[in-house]
């Protein structure tokens, strides 16, 4: 693991990172069959945005909109030294 | 204004609900109510929300203070939104000017030390400070006193914001009530506040906004009032004062009445007039 960042609150999720070959994603949800792609379209589009390729990304989500999700991968990249 | 609810800036829930509540203001908090470990995460949080925010009119986010390792964060972060003001935390003389030399924004600086309440003066000067807000817990524990239900160790500070705001045309926000579970003990703070002369006042829990709102509005009975008292100024035009059910009516009542028909407007009292 290189780092983590959110919490298991309500509207909140929790994002855990690892090296990987490849970026991926690994998404424990109860609304996948609702907002899946469209957290997969967040998570993605972030790590295009900083050019990173090799990152195993975890999110325990219990609701988060897009702009959490985007916050908690941001500072657990920041913290695990990514960019 | 008259409130200014404080919610975490790290707490998603809090923040995206933040305007059901329905004070005038949102204190968006990146100081106490952070944790050392999250003020990274608080900070991106805040910004995402910002970014999607579209009442940032009614936004104020309370940085970390000058002397913290987190201030230039903070302030950096923040030089992308339009916001209403940056609160700013154990705040003097020094401190405003400090930040003066690197930002421009609208301020409220949070009177906290027994420093600032001898500079509160110099404080309603700057031009970028628009309100004060006095922070009594932590002012109590640097005058080593103990806070009280009668907040009686705080009368000379909040008479002295009272005034000083007054004369300067800035907005004098009281210390939030520490009591979110009794809401008597909070209209009752409130009710005292609006008495000595103080204009708005901090919450720290949504229960308490609705009181303070009530408490801090013109009622309609003052608002009706104070539509005939203006009715009757038309009627005895070119006289200095008159009688009104036999009380004198002259400039400073003239005046109140003015000051709360434009509040009741505010409000939509409109429709109380009969």
């Amino acid at each position: 693991m290189l780092s983590m960042a959110g919490s298991i609150e309500s509207c909140d999720c929790l994002v855990t990172i690892y090296k990987s070959n490849e970026n991926e994603l690994v998404l424990n949800t109860e609304m996948f069959a609702q907002y899946g792609k469209q957290i997969k379209t967040v998570v993605f589009e972030l790590l295009e945005s900083y050019n990173i390729k090799n990152i195993k990304v975890v999110i325990d989500d219990k609701g988060a909109l897009d702009y959490t999700i985007k916050a908690r991968l941001t500072t657990a990249l920041q913290r695990g030294g990514v960019i | 204004m008259r409130t200014l609810l404080f919610v975490p800036g790290d707490n998603p829930s809090m923040l995206q609900n933040s305007p059901v509540f329905e004070s005038d203001l949102i204190i968006i908090d990146l100081e106490d109510a952070v944790s050392i470990d999250n003020k990274d995460a608080a900070r991106n949080l805040v910004k995402e929300f910002l970014n999607i925010c579209n009442y940032k009119d009614r936004i104020v986010v309370r940085i970390n203070s000058l002397d913290s390792e987190y201030y230039h964060k903070d302030l950096e972060m923040l030089s992308d939104f339009d916001i209403f003001a940056i609160m700013l935390p154990k705040a003097t003389e020094s401190v405003i000017t400090e930040f003066n030399k690197l930002y421009t924004s609208k301020l409220i600086p949070i009177v906290e030390s027994c420093i600032a309440v001898t500079e509160i003066e110099k404080l309603v000067k700057f031009n970028n400070v628009c309100a004060i807000l006095l922070g009594a817990e932590d002012l109590a524990c640097d005058l080593e006193v103990e806070r009280s239900e009668d907040s009686i160790e705080i009368l000379y500070p909040r008479q002295l914001l009272s005034y000083y705001c007054k004369a300067y045309n800035k907005i004098a926000i009281d210390t939030p009530c520490t009591n979110a579970s009794n809401m008597e003990v909070v209209r009752r703070d409130a009710k005292f506040a609006k008495k000595i002369g103080l204009k708005a006042k901090a919450c720290i829990h949504p229960n308490q906004v609705p009181i303070i709102n009530e408490v801090f509005s013109v009622t309609k009975k003052e608002f009706v009032e104070a539509l005939r008292v203006l009715k009757a100024v038309e009627m005895n035009k070119g006289k200095g004062a008159f009688s009104l059910d036999g009380k004198m009516v002259d400039e400073p009542i003239i005046k109140r009445a003015r000051r709360h028909v434009e509040q009741g407007l505010l409000l939509g009292m409109e429709d109380s007039y009969e």
